[in-house]
């Protein structure tokens, strides 16, 4: 059996965590999500040496330390920052879309409100990503 | 001329022989009525008289001249008998050219006197002359200096009428007259006006300009003696020159108190209002800005609990009401409810967007259409509408906003269709000469003017204001869907590319909606709006 997938999420709205867990269930029930309320978790978790995942998922939107904040943090830790980062959120505001690439997002999802759309950008970024690694 | 009287024709005969020989012009008479008729008409230097003659005798003719103006000054020489006569000229004629020669004439004796008589009397000629003319000229002299008098008095007077303070100064230099108002602020004629210490270089400027002998303006403040103010006058000083010569300065002083005390007011009052303006615009722009992160934040704040609600409804209509279709038509009404709210929070989010500024850039208006029918194509084919296009310019504008223009009106047309008839909608653009919906067409025009026709439901022009106004709806939301925002947005923004827009329709008769748009923006950047 392979390595399941490990995912970081962090997200302020304990909703969107769910409705987050239940399309990535749906898309693959043997992925690792690990879900933190805000930025600064997510950093203390990245930074203590007890979790290694293989993407992460940023809320734009948290109190104390914003999705692009902590996208910058992670970039600075050399162990961290070839790991691929998705800043989302409810905003499609161009101008975000833009800091986020800029700050070394690999993409901006836009919170959908079907559970079945957002399944189907996870599965498209999924397979984008892997078949990025493998042409790598 | 000399005039001889003697009725003895032998007489004259021999003296006027004697005389001409001398040089001398003669006349003769041989009586003295004769004699007086000639004096009358004639002007004689000397009168050669005999005294014996029958009818008037020479006393009587030398009465009768002397009594004659024109001839009074003549001289006469009598001729008469030694003894006889000659206590009577002695004693009547001791005045005046008078002589006497006794007969019988001794030639030579006559010949001087006439002579010395003759020059005397040329002499006085002259002198009389000479009189006449230096009369002339004292009276035209007294003439000259009349005139000159009038005119001085006329100027005097003028200057007395004048609203001015006047004053006129002599080639000297000395103040030789002043009017009446002078002695509102100066006690004497020889001392001008105080002026006020800020004025000091006046006097100097003044000197420099009698010298040069050129026109002096000047804004200064005198003291007026009676309320010891000082008031802003502005002094004027002109040379008079005749001949190229200057034969006086003429100046004045006029109040303009009252004018700079106006205008210093209304510079104040500008000054004011100015910073007034400047403040109320800052103001405005923070408020602008302020108001357009409220709703920037309003709506994004707004549209993540929308989301959730239309996420959990769907999670329940797709996995909890399999047997319930009660409860999966509730469902659906609360996500299309929710839908609606959030294309109404998009719009106002687009429209609350178009407040900050972006650039102009080339923009192909084909390219704009293409991409705005290949998005619709779902729609165009579900509705089997056909869309005609003439060749589209390019212009400077933003491509997103312009996009955004011809999205709404599309749209619009095909939502806004005929029950029961195929959309048919004509996009169409021509060069004009102005920025007018009426302008003439114009092939080095700088506007092109852009018309969307459809043959829709169309609308009542009398609500063309309301058309282009944000959440101003026409139609019952039942019917036909929509936020109330697309004409609006396509309005605002034809303004921020310094365009305009109008409609044309009649209800059931299809609507045309007409933009006309510069083809080059002057200035790169849209302005902020305020």
């Amino acid at each position: 059996m392979n390595t399941p997938i490990r995912c970081l999420i962090a997200e302020d709205d304990v909703d969107d965590q769910e409705i987050f867990s239940i399309a990535i269930k749906e898309l693959d029930d043997s992925y690792d999500c690990t879900y933190t309320l805000n930025g600064i978790d997510a950093l203390d978790r990245l930074t203590n040496g007890m979790l290694l995942p293989d993407y992460i998922f940023l809320d734009l939107n948290m109190p104390r330390m914003n999705g692009i904040q902590c996208l910058e943090e992670i970039k600075k830790i050399p162990h961290l920052s070839h790991i691929p980062v998705v800043i989302y959120s409810t905003s499609s505001g161009q101008s975000f879309i833009d800091e986020a690439l800029l700050h070394g997002a690999v993409t901006f999802i836009t919170k959908p409100s079907r559970i079945s759309d957002l399944v189907t950008i996870l599965k498209d970024f999924f397979a984008n990503q892997i078949s990025g690694k493998f042409s790598n | 001329m000399i005039l001889i009287v003697d009725d003895r024709p032998e007489n004259i005969f021999s003296l006027k022989t004697l005389l001409e020989l001398h040089g001398f012009r003669i006349d003769t008479a041989e009586s003295g009525e004769e004699a007086l008729k000639k004096v009358l008409h004639h002007s004689y230097s000397l009168i050669i008289l005999d005294v014996q003659m029958p009818g008037m005798d020479g006393f009587e003719v030398a009465d009768a001249i002397l009594g004659f103006g024109k001839a009074k000054d003549t001289p006469i020489i009598f001729l008469s008998a030694a003894n006889t006569e000659k206590h009577f000229i002695t004693q009547g004629y001791t005045s005046g050219g008078m002589d006497y020669v006794t007969k019988p004439v001794d030639p030579d004796i006559l010949l001087f006197k006439v002579k010395t008589f003759y020059k005397l009397s040329e002499q006085r000629r002259e002198l009389i002359k000479t009189q006449n003319s230096l009369r002339s000229e004292i009276e035209n002299r007294k003439k000259t200096q009349h005139e000159l008098d009038g005119r001085i008095e006329e100027l005097h007077s003028v200057l007395e009428s004048l609203p001015q303070i006047a004053f006129t100064i002599a080639p000297d230099g000395q103040v030789e007259y002043v009017n009446e108002r002078w002695y509102n602020y100066s006690e004497k004629i020889s001392v001008f006006p105080q002026t006020h210490p800020d004025d000091v270089s006046t006097y100097k400027e003044w000197e420099k300009h009698f010298g040069e002998g050129t026109e002096y303006i000047k804004e200064v403040r005198i003291k007026e003696l009676h309320t010891g103010t000082y008031r802003y006058c502005l002094l004027r000083i002109i040379p008079v020159r005749q001949h190229d010569v200057i034969m006086k300065w003429v100046g004045t002083y006029t109040d303009i108190h009252q004018h700079k005390l106006i205008n210093e007011t209304l510079e104040q009052k500008v000054k004011e209002r100015t910073k007034e303006l400047i403040t109320k615009n800052e103001e405005l722009e923070m408020r602008n800005h302020e108001l357009q992160q409220f709703a920037w934040v309003a709506s994004h704040d707004l549209k993540e609990p929308l989301r959730k609600i239309q996420t959990f409804s769907y999670l329940l209509r797709d996995k909890h009401c399999k047997d319930a279709p009660e409860a999966k038509s509730y469902l659906d009404r609360t996500i299309k409810s929710s839908e609606r709210m959030t294309d109404l929070i998009n719009a106002l989010l687009d429209y609350s967007r178009l407040s900050v500024s972006s650039l102009f850039q080339k923009t192909d208006l084909n390219g704009v259409l293409n991409e705005i029918l290949a998005d619709l194509e779902v729609t165009i084919s579900e509705k089997h509408a056909i869309i005609n296009a003439t060749k589209m310019p390019v212009i400077d504008g933003v491509h997103s906003q312009l996009r955004q223009v011809f999205q709404n009106l599309i749209s619009n047309s095909l939502k806004f269709s005929k029950q029961g008839a195929f959309p048919q909608i004509t996009i169409t653009s021509e060069l004009v000469k102005e920025k007018s919906f009426e302008s003439p067409l114009s092939n080095e025009g700088k506007y092109c003017r852009i018309q969307v026709c459809d043959n829709g439901i169309g609308f009542d022009e009398k609500y063309l204001d309301r058309v282009f106004t944000i959440f101003q709806r026409l139609n019952d939301r039942r019917t036909y869907e929509g936020t109330g925002i697309g004409l609006a947005i396509a309005k605002k923004i034809i303004e921020k590319h310094n365009g305009i827009i109008t409609a044309k329709s009649k209800e059931g008769e299809g609507a045309s909606f007409i933009l006309v748009l510069p083809l080059h923006q002057t200035v790169l950047e849209q302005h902020y709006e305020i």
